[in-house]
């Protein structure tokens, strides 16, 4: 018989649950926590490898109704525990476990699309809905969000905005916090808000976000109206390789100093390259570049056929449409690979960071270098602007002697604090949660007492996610 | 219980446990449980995690834990986005066996599996001598073609939670369910009658395909029930089925634990479809109603029929029905099938009320299916008619119609 491994729920705190939530929207029982003791962090894969739940929630509740959100923050307020706001669970920092106890607020319950205004193309959907089911929404209407995040098919409109998420088509649609115009919410002490809905307002600045990427510790975001776009007419795929990194970092400077408004760039490093190129039948060594335009017909074509230009006067070798085309349709496909890597003993995390062009190479050698020195590194540049770009490291190995949670943390703290030394950002698009807390006060400075200030005054109890974001 | 008989149980399934449980839910937006639960725990990656924990011996199979098991229709949307190809209602079924051998079934499945045992079927209530007397000519006892008619419409599945769970639990008919399985037996013997392939019906042993038991996890139970009901049907050369479980199960599930079935399985949509292709079925009038089609899981990703009902129905109506926006290998599943309904009515009412809600929103006045277990489930939610394709042609076919706006 294996020992009792799931600490006890509190049967007194199940019980005034119970005066806000009917029985089948609020659960204590041990395959729900078990289910929401891990979110996507690799270290849920390890304690999943291991038999051990570490951080079951005491309760999780569906809330279908703002009321039952006010009710259930009054309450933790009284009685001082925590409340997790939740999506679908994909992110990959930790940062919707209850490493502290209390209670999982699920939001999949409300997920309906209140309303689409044509005229001003924006959508207002419920904070629960999965994005896959919104992209879908709105593509049977003609329109898209152009919101593509590798996590589509399992997190929720609220959850990106919460986490400051960006897609893989971001370089022409934005990130989230480009698109979100406005959000409805709960504050901490049960106060009941929505923002105004403008394209731009001077009045001072715009607060509502300051919750994209709060990571659910100074509001529940229960809904939100986002920017949408009609469907593109065109697309457009191309491949090229060059010579090295700095090769096609430079080619795609150029292609973002003229503005060309790409919807996809991807540059493969040498070993991501072999990788990508083995798998579409292509044998060349190098770095690939894949770009993607989609635009209305005429002007997808202009754009296009000036950045193959500018791609073959840097030295670019033409592929063809071929690796543009395949990425496309298998651009999900690379997640289905951490089962095999976990099935089998190893580890696999990625490691998002962003900066200058002016840095970005010195950035790319010197974390794959850290990175490096454990583990096999890959990475590719992607989500780039006329100033910079992120790069998007994935490492993989065994946990070899210091076990697998030792030598995770290893890895990420040489990574983190490399990424640190070179003046650049922790995250482009994964978030912060449990992992990168750590690094929050290098990474803002003296800034980060505005958050604290912030956090301190709406959430006096500590009651919204706490711990997350900032240890 | 015996940690090793958890390993052994479930060790076929090892390799898909696995990959379900590192996997960062890569099907999370198609489950159809999840989605009408908003659970990560209904997830396959929460379910199949918590079959691989029990077959690893990290968590004690419990009644509570065995409960989670049965958040599962077997409806097989879950691996249209797999690429390991996992089979995740198979490895759940086995889970639920698991728990049937070990005494940790929950209540409800218990209390199921002894209705079962009282009267050979979960929904009792039909009187098959009464229905073959009102089939009439439609029927022919000397045929070598059985007519299974699916007891699931003497006692339906479905509904709101207050009227589903007295039916489910208590396993009462109720007596508009009563009337629509006999519209549902005369349709499809009419249909088929007109065809030139009038059947017999099947002695009353035959009333229950067993799917409910397999499906709860009994399995020992299920093949003596099979064996019964292979006997009963030795004598005859083909079965055609009216829903499409019963047909996926006398032709898979009983060869998979052992037992022979003479009869080749027929769906009678696949056999209407076939006649209509042939010219033996002469349609008198078409519908006008704007309508949509349904595909049943088990006709669909179970058994890959997709355009012959399609076929079918666009000979039935003045316009080709529409198709919902997840269709075909993508159809959303009403819920009725896969043991659920016994467990959590309110949860699978809650699938059936989604899938109507879409074709109302997109302007259909009518759905259309070709089992009769969807058309029970999605018929409960009585927002706009739902109808088999076999009663539809029975009234294309009949020689004085009595009118498309039949209730149903």
């Amino acid at each position: 018989m294996p020992p009792e491994i799931v600490r006890p729920a509190d049967p007194a705190l199940a019980e005034a649950l119970a005066t806000i939530f009917p029985a089948d929207r609020l659960s204590a029982t041990v395959p729900d926590r078990i289910a929401y003791a891990r979110d996507c962090w690799p270290m849920g894969q390890f304690w999943a490898r291991q038999g051990v739940f570490p951080h079951p929630p005491d309760a999780i509740v569906w809330p279908e109704s703002l009321g039952e959100i006010v009710a259930l923050l009054q309450l933790a307020n009284e009685r001082r525990f925590p409340v997790i706001p939740m999506g679908a669970g994909s992110g990959v920092c930790g940062g919707t476990l209850a490493h502290r106890g209390g209670v999982i607020l699920d939001l999949k319950r409300m997920k309906r699309v209140r309303h689409l205004d044509e005229a001003s193309l924006l959508v207002t959907a419920e904070a629960g809905i999965i994005g896959q089911h919104l992209e879908e929404w709105l593509n049977g209407r003609g329109y898209t969000m152009g919101h593509f995040p590798s996590s589509i098919y399992c997190s929720t409109f609220g959850g990106w905005i919460a986490t400051r998420s960006a897609g893989q088509l971001s370089t022409k649609y934005g990130k989230i916090e480009d698109m979100v115009m406005g959000i409805e919410g709960v504050l901490p002490d049960g106060t009941v808000f929505a923002s105004k809905v403008s394209p731009r307002t001077a009045a001072g600045p715009r607060l509502d976000q300051l919750l994209v990427g709060s990571e659910g510790t100074l509001a529940v975001i229960t809904a939100a109206t986002a920017r949408v776009r009609p469907l593109p007419e065109a697309r457009r795929f191309a491949g090229y390789v060059y010579k090295d990194v700095p090769a096609g970092l430079e080619t795609i400077r150029k292609i973002m100093r003229k503005g060309l408004d790409p919807a996809a760039v991807r540059l493969y490093d040498e070993t991501d390259t072999a990788i990508s190129l083995s798998a579409l039948g292509f044998d060349a060594t190098g770095c690939l570049l894949v770009l993607i335009f989609e635009d209305v017909a005429g002007l997808c074509d202009v754009k296009a056929d000036m950045a193959d230009g500018i791609c073959r006067e840097s030295g670019g070798e033409a592929l063809g449409p071929g690796p543009g085309e395949h990425w496309w349709k298998h651009r999900y496909d690379i997640s289905y690979k951490q089962s095999f890597i976990y099935h089998g003993g190893m580890m696999v995390d990625t490691i998002e960071v962003a900066t200058t062009w002016s840095s970005l190479g010195r950035l790319y050698d010197a974390m794959r270098a850290a990175i490096g020195k454990r583990m096999t590194c890959l990475a590719h540049f992607s989500h780039v602007y006329p100033e910079g770009g992120s790069i998007y490291f994935t490492f993989v190995g065994p946990s070899g002697a210091e076990g697998d949670i030792e030598t995770y943390r290893a890895v990420w703290n040489d990574a983190m604090n490399a990424c640190v030394k070179m003046g650049a950002t922790i995250t482009h698009h994964h978030g912060v949660g449990l992992l990168k807390a750590p690094w929050m006060k290098d990474e803002h400075g003296p800034l980060l007492a505005m958050y604290g200030a912030v956090k301190r005054a709406l959430d006096p109890n500590n009651i919204l996610n706490p711990g997350k974001l900032v240890p | 219980m015996s940690e090793h008989g958890a390993e052994a149980a479930l060790a076929p399934h090892e390799q898909a446990l696995e990959l379900c449980t590192y996997c960062p839910k890569m099907c999370r937006h198609s489950c159809p449980v999840a989605a009408a639960t908003g659970k990560e725990s209904a997830t396959p990656w929460a379910l199949m995690g918590l079959a691989n924990h029990v077959r690893k011996g990290h968590l004690a199979l419990t009644p509570e834990i065995a409960r989670a098991f049965y958040d599962c229709t077997n409806c097989l949307l879950c691996r249209e986005y797999c690429l390991h190809g996992n089979d995740v209602p198979s490895a759940l079924r086995a889970a639920r066996a698991l728990a049937v051998r070990e005494s940790q079934v929950p209540e409800a499945v218990a209390k199921a599996a002894e209705r079962f045992r009282r009267s050979g079927s979960m929904f009792p209530g039909g009187d098959r001598e009464a229905l073959a007397k009102s089939l009439g000519e439609s029927i022919d006892p000397q045929s070598r073609s059985a007519l299974l008619v699916s007891c699931l419409r003497a006692g339906g599945p479905a509904g709101g939670p207050e009227q589903s769970e007295g039916r489910l639990q208590e396993g009462r008919a109720g007596r508009q369910d009563q009337i629509r399985a006999g519209e549902a037996a005369r349709d499809a013997a009419s249909a088929l009658a007109r065809a030139g392939e009038a059947c017999a019906l099947p002695e009353t042993s035959v009333s229950c395909c067993g799917a409910p038991l397999l499906d709860l996890g009994f399995e020992e139970e299920f093949r003596a029930h099979a064996r019964k009901n292979a006997e009963a049907l030795s004598r005859f050369e083909r079965v055609i089925c009216d829903t499409a479980v019963c047909a996926r199960t006398l032709e898979r599930e009983y060869a998979a634990v052992g037992v022979g079935l003479h009869p080749r399985v027929e769906d009678l949509v696949t056999a209407l479809a076939r006649a209509m292709e042939e010219g033996r079925l002469r349609i008198q009038r078409k519908f006008p109603q704007r309508a949509i089609y349904h595909d049943p899981c088990h006709l669909g990703r179970h058994a890959g029929v997709y355009d012959p009902p399609r076929r079918l129905a666009a000979t039935l109506f003045e316009k080709p029905p529409g198709e919902f926006p997840w269709s075909r290998e993508n159809a959303l599943c009403c819920g009725g099938s896969g043991g659920l309904a016994f467990v959590d009515p309110a949860t699978t009412a809650r699938m059936a009320q989604a899938r109507v809600d879409q074709a109302v929103e997109g302007g259909f006045e009518m759905i259309v299916t070709a089992s009769e277990e969807c058309a029970a489930m999605l018929g409960e939610v009585r927002t706009i008619p739902v109808r088999t394709l076999a009663s539809l042609v029975a009234e294309a076919t009949a020689p004085e119609a009595p009118g498309a706006g039949r209730k149903r």
